[in-house]
């Protein structure tokens, strides 16, 4: 496979998406790709696929050719299906290549055993996980028998347990001898282990090539000062990582510091339980919350962490127990009351927009809006550039800094937030936690759902484990990483940093000789 | 829709739809009161063997009962006729909006009925892939159908959420079409986009109008003879009661 003075460019744009790009593959490597977003990774893809110019209008020019099936995973795991039922789908790629009727069911099977899904045929698709959707979807494109796998940010949408299986089953193909593996991702932690040739791309053109080694060691400065993202252990692992080495300082570094919590307690949970209609999703929780604490819910895919949130955003009737808000049970605050105290940040902000304009939605966000006080938040919040145009519009960093401060305008009491960094970049993620950190320190009650342990350990005050109805954990980060069994239970992942601190810690006092015996 | 193992289910889609289309041409060309009640009595053994639990029956069935009596009432009190029977204030019911009431109060039930059968006794991708076999549908439009179908469950969550988001917001409307507007623009964008990637999606998997096909169904006996004999029977009952 390979391309020459490629230039692509998109009918509304002015400039090159992929501008002189000459680069060949070989059969049976496994490539990466890296560059900041826009700098035309996907679009790359996309020609490969041979989506472009067909299906995407773009003007190409130049020469290329993809020798051989070509298939190509999304990012979106939601959408990449047709059909309603597991069976369906995989046959879809199998009626397109007109394979008979008769081989299918066994063909069907075959796949969905390799991406390691135990499934019915007639299983409904939207019953399924983020995780298992997206391996169902690596199903119907392995059900092409491509030659070329094209997969494009495969994991960015998934929870890190569904991440880490995925990132399994791709390291799987990259050993099959027959399969060319394109990949974009930025878990570069897994991926430079078994990568053979890393391409980093930046404005349309390619600026590095080589092995992980070249370009993550040699030019690891290079890449940093042009923002680009580096594995952090890279070309080490856990185990081997020296001291002196800048990762390692900064994954031994205690968690950020900040004021101790209040004694003042914001929302007071007892013995709440919430059902639909028969089915008992959370039983008998009970949980408080002091001024300025910052606590995050973790726990598997359905275990009820969203529910419960959103019961204590008064937005579900819990079916016994009582919820108080400063010593007032939820039933007696009246809705426009309590909302000046509670907000709310959902998961897909696009949702939570309610006006047309960015500057509207900052003026709504509070009964009588100071002029200087929403144009102080479009600043703060870097959105004034964008303050005319309509909030469905912004990026997807842009959207979450928006969501959060709409509901930061006022100061709440409360805040929250159903996973507020969840398929961001890290450098949204950075500054949502920024402004998050402020509002703590402001004496906001946070509490968030997420899946994300690094941040637990960065920032939490406590962590609360919910897993079969029930609260399973309520206590200090540090205590719940020391607990091997309960992690394990509830499919949570030790964050690299504690991994490290673990490590170190052995190694210490493996390193100490015993007292000598006294006779 | 959803499927199940009644009789009617196991029925050849398009050949079932065409049946009911036929029993509904029958009573929309009758006026007699009598044939529309016999052909109702018809629909509700139909009904009856959708496979359906008599108590989600129900409960499916009484927004219809309550829009049965609505239209009866509005017929019966303010229609046209000569010979009075009972008048109250705006209200008055005669011989001749009576009769009126009664038929399209029945036609109306039997309508629903037939297209509840079909409903509950129909796996949609079965259906469109039906289509495509028995009626020639465009293969395009029929994928393009199935992939929409997977929107419903998402929209309802999607509006769920805005529901949530305005009231923590406290923004009311002042009119309904605002509501509408708010509720419908957001979605409306979202899933111009998701079409997009899904449809780019479908591309990649090289989708293509000649292709084999994994549900294939195909008109049996049994197919046949359902058509015919409801047909003799709707006929019948359209001609001699």
């Amino acid at each position: 496979m390979w391309c020459r003075n490629l230039t692509v460019r998109y009918p509304d744009q002015d400039c090159a998406v992929l501008n002189d790009l000459t680069v060949s593959l070989r059969q049976g490597e496994t490539t990466l790709l890296i560059g900041p977003s826009g700098s035309g990774k996907t679009t790359f893809l996309h020609l490969l696929a041979g989506l472009i110019p067909e299906t995407i209008e773009a003007e190409v020019s130049g020469e290329w050719r993809a020798d051989g099936t070509v298939g190509m995973l999304f990012q979106q795991p939601d959408d990449q299906f047709c059909m309603q039922t597991v069976g369906a789908e995989i046959a879809f790629s199998l009626e397109n290549r007109s394979i008979p009727r008769d081989e299918m069911e066994e063909r069907i099977r075959t796949v969905l055993k390799r991406v390691g899904l135990d499934l019915a045929l007639t299983a409904p698709i939207a019953e399924l996980s983020g995780g298992m959707k997206q391996r169902l979807a690596l199903a119907c494109v392995l059900a092409l028998e491509p030659d070329i796998l094209l997969l494009d940010e495969p994991t960015a949408q998934l929870d890190p347990y569904g991440r880490q299986v995925m990132m399994e089953l791709i390291e799987e193909l990259h050993h099959d001898p027959e399969v060319t593996l394109i990949l974009i991702e930025h878990q570069l932690e897994e991926c430079v282990t078994f990568a053979d040739r890393v391409l980093v791309f930046q404005e349309g053109q390619m600026r590095l090539d080589g092995s992980p080694f070249d370009v993550f060691e040699e030019k690891r400065e290079d890449l940093t000062r042009h923002g680009i993202m580096c594995p952090l252990l890279y070309p080490y692992t856990l185990e081997t990582i020296p001291l002196t080495v800048a990762t390692a300082r900064f994954l031994d570094g205690p968690p950020v510091a900040r004021r101790p919590v209040a004694n003042e307690t914001t929302l007071d949970l007892t013995d709440v339980t919430i059902a639909h209609g028969k089915r008992v999703i959370l039983d008998q929780i009970s949980l408080t919350a002091s001024a300025g604490e910052w606590i995050m819910l973790v726990g598997r895919n359905g275990a009820g962490k969203s529910t419960l949130l959103e019961t204590m955003a008064k937005l579900l009737p819990a079916q016994s127990g009582t919820i108080k808000l400063f010593q007032t049970p939820l039933k007696k605050w009246r809705d426009r009351t309590f909302y000046r105290q509670v907000g709310f940040v959902f998961q897909q902000p696009e949702f939570q927009f309610l006006k047309q304009t960015v500057a509207d939605e900052l003026a709504i966000s509070s009964p009588s809006p100071a002029r200087s006080q929403v144009a102080d938040a479009l600043q703060h919040y870097r959105l004034a550039d964008v303050a005319a145009q309509s909030p469905l519009a912004l990026s997807l960093g842009q959207k979450r800094r928006l969501s959060v401060a709409t509901m930061l305008l006022e100061r709440k009491a409360v805040l929250l937030l159903d996973e507020p960094t969840f398929g961001q970049d890290a450098e949204t993620t950075a500054q949502i936690l920024d402004v998050l950190h402020q509002a703590r320190e402001a004496g906001t009650t946070l509490i968030m759902v997420t899946h994300d342990m690094e941040l637990v350990y960065r920032y939490a005050d406590r962590v609360v484990v919910i897993g079969e109805k029930h609260v399973q954990f309520d206590g200090a980060p540090d205590e719940l990483f020391r607990n091997e069994s309960l992690l394990e239970h509830n499919q949570l992942i030790r964050p690299v940093s504690v991994r490290y601190q673990q490590r170190e810690e052995v190694k210490h006092r493996a390193g100490k000789q015993f007292a000598a015996r006294t006779p | 829709m959803q499927e199940n193992n009644s009789l009617l289910a196991r029925l050849n889609p398009a050949v079932k739809l065409g049946t009911l289309v036929y029993v509904m041409m029958l009573l929309i060309t009758t006026s007699r009161l009598p044939v529309t009640v016999a052909l109702l009595l018809f629909a509700a053994v139909g009904v009856a063997c959708s496979g359906w639990k008599l108590s989600t029956l129900v409960f499916r069935l009484v927004p219809y009962t309550v829009l049965f009596l609505l239209t009866f009432w509005m017929m019966a009190a303010f229609g046209k006729g000569e010979t009075e029977l009972w008048a109250f204030g705006w209200f008055r019911i005669t011989e001749e909006s009576l009769a009126h009431a009664w038929l399209v109060a029945t036609r109306m039930l039997a309508f629903v009925l037939l297209s509840i059968t079909f409903v509950a006794t129909t796996d949609p991708t079965r259906f469109v892939m039906s289509l495509i076999h028995q009626c020639r549908l465009p293969v395009r439009l029929a994928y393009g159908f199935l992939a929409g179908l997977r929107f419903i469950p998402i929209f309802r969550q999607a509006i769920r959420t805005i529901r949530q988001a305005r009231r923590i917001r406290q923004q009311r409307s002042i009119w309904p079409w605002q509501t509408f507007f708010a509720i419908s623009l957001p979605l409306f964008t979202t899933s111009i986009i998701r079409s997009e990637r899904i449809a780019i999606a479908m591309e990649a998997r090289q989708f293509q109008p000649d292709r084999t096909y994994y549900v294939r169904p195909v008109v049996t006996r049994v197919d046949g003879l359902f058509f015919g004999l409801v047909c003799i029977i709707t006929t019948s009952l359209r001609l001699f009661v």
